[in-house]
């Protein structure tokens, strides 16, 4: 197979690998030329070479990985007819969505295992079914993060679980300066919920 | 427009702020009618957003108001599970607003509803299973009242004050009080 960009990683057997940190796993050829054109816009958006972009995410990943991923708790159910995407993009740390709005009191959120934040509606969607390493909904006033939670009927994150996310956040560069961290967790029939500032 | 349009604009395509006047010139019928719209949307922040968004729909609302809400929004349930899901008993939310952010015990007016002995098992179950949602961070709200509606917290204290004196009882102590009362009452 000839690719005509290659970046500074190596492909083989359909991964991408940068500094032995796969990047992405079992593409296609189809896939890889997907995936390329997509990081190629994505490092245009924030102004960097393809080859420093994916290096970001290599480095993303290998301090992702000490984290567990947490199990999609019903992944043979079908994907949800009404489940979207919402387009954004990060800037100084504030995320704006599209159409440039900033402030919305709930959005679905998960953190896939390649590293990505997905916005919009329904987890299971969101996720496409695969386990994530974070997933709930997020409040944002004025690009703020101003509440984090692990409120998630299909992912349903434990305590220990839901602990690490205002930490990937902060991995993933999102500003925390303003949010609560809202944590749900059931316990002898009942559920609770307690709402802390993050520090 | 129709509510359920405007609510799907809010929910799906989050234009909170391009409604910010749409309900002014409700009546109070057309009102209650837009927060029973906002139940039917299958996430469990909906109903939240709508009602702290637009305090003008309900921010004059005496007793018998609530007691009518609460009636028209739980009378039809069928087949209603109170279970790990709390979007699944989204038709209770009111129940809860009401205890979280006007700080009146919202199960006190549940007998003027006349609502089946089955219907108010329920809401007790709902009480009993999601007790600790039922309580919210004075802070936590005040900073909500400020991001997203135009009421003031004082101003929200007056409605309680209002309601209180209009029949709604007061708040249990806590979460686990609240439990231990609706444990009683199923």
């Amino acid at each position: 197979m000839c690719f005509h960009h290659k970046p500074k990683g190596k492909r083989k057997t359909g991964d991408v690998i940068i500094d032995d940190v796969a990047v992405a796993k079992n593409l296609t050829d189809k896939e890889y030329v997907k995936f390329i054109n997509d990081a190629t816009e994505e490092a245009t958006k924030k102004g960097m070479t393809l080859e420093g972009y994916l290096q970001e995410i290599a480095e993303l990943l290998s301090k992702l990985k000490k984290y567990k991923p947490i199990k999609n708790k019903f992944p043979n159910e079908a994907l949800p007819k009404n489940g979207k995407f919402v387009n954004y993009e990060i800037k100084d740390g504030l995320i704006i969505l599209e159409n440039n709005i900033k402030t919305v009191n709930s959005i679905d959120y998960v953190i896939t295992l390649d590293g990505k934040l997905l916005l919009g509606k329904k987890h299971h969607f969101l996720g496409n079914k695969l386990d994530v390493f974070a997933a709930g909904d997020l409040k944002i006033v004025n690009g703020y993060i101003k509440k984090l939670s692990n409120a998630s009927g299909h992912y349903f994150p434990n305590i220990k679980e839901s602990e690490n996310f205002s930490k990937i956040f902060k991995l993933m560069n999102l500003n925390l300066e303003k949010a609560w961290m809202e944590t749900f967790w059931e316990e002898s029939g009942r559920v609770f919920n307690k709402s802390l500032k993050i520090n | 427009m129709s509510d359920i349009k405007v609510f799907k604009d809010i929910y799906e395509q989050n234009k909170i702020k391009s409604y910010s006047t749409y309900f002014k010139n409700f009546t109070k019928n057309e009102r209650k009618k837009a927060l029973i719209d906002s139940l039917s949307f299958d996430h469990y922040n909906t109903v939240e957003t709508i009602f702290l968004t637009f305090p003008q729909l309900w921010k004059d609302f005496s007793k018998e108001d609530w007691v009518d809400l609460l009636k028209t929004s739980i009378v039809n349930i069928q087949n209603l599970n109170i279970d790990s899901r709390i979007v699944n008993s989204s038709n209770l939310s009111f129940l809860r607003l009401l205890y979280s952010y006007l700080n009146v015990n919202s199960f006190s007016i549940l007998s003027d509803t006349g609502l089946s002995d089955s219907l108010l098992k329920k809401c007790y179950e709902y009480g009993d299973k999601y007790s600790s949602l039922f309580y919210k961070d004075e802070n936590l709200i005040k900073e909500e009242l400020e991001d997203f509606s135009n009421i003031s917290f004082k101003k929200l204290k007056q409605i309680s004050e209002s309601l209180l004196t209009e029949g709604f009882d007061k708040i249990e102590s806590s979460p686990a009080d609240l439990s231990s009362k609706m444990s009683k009452l199923i």
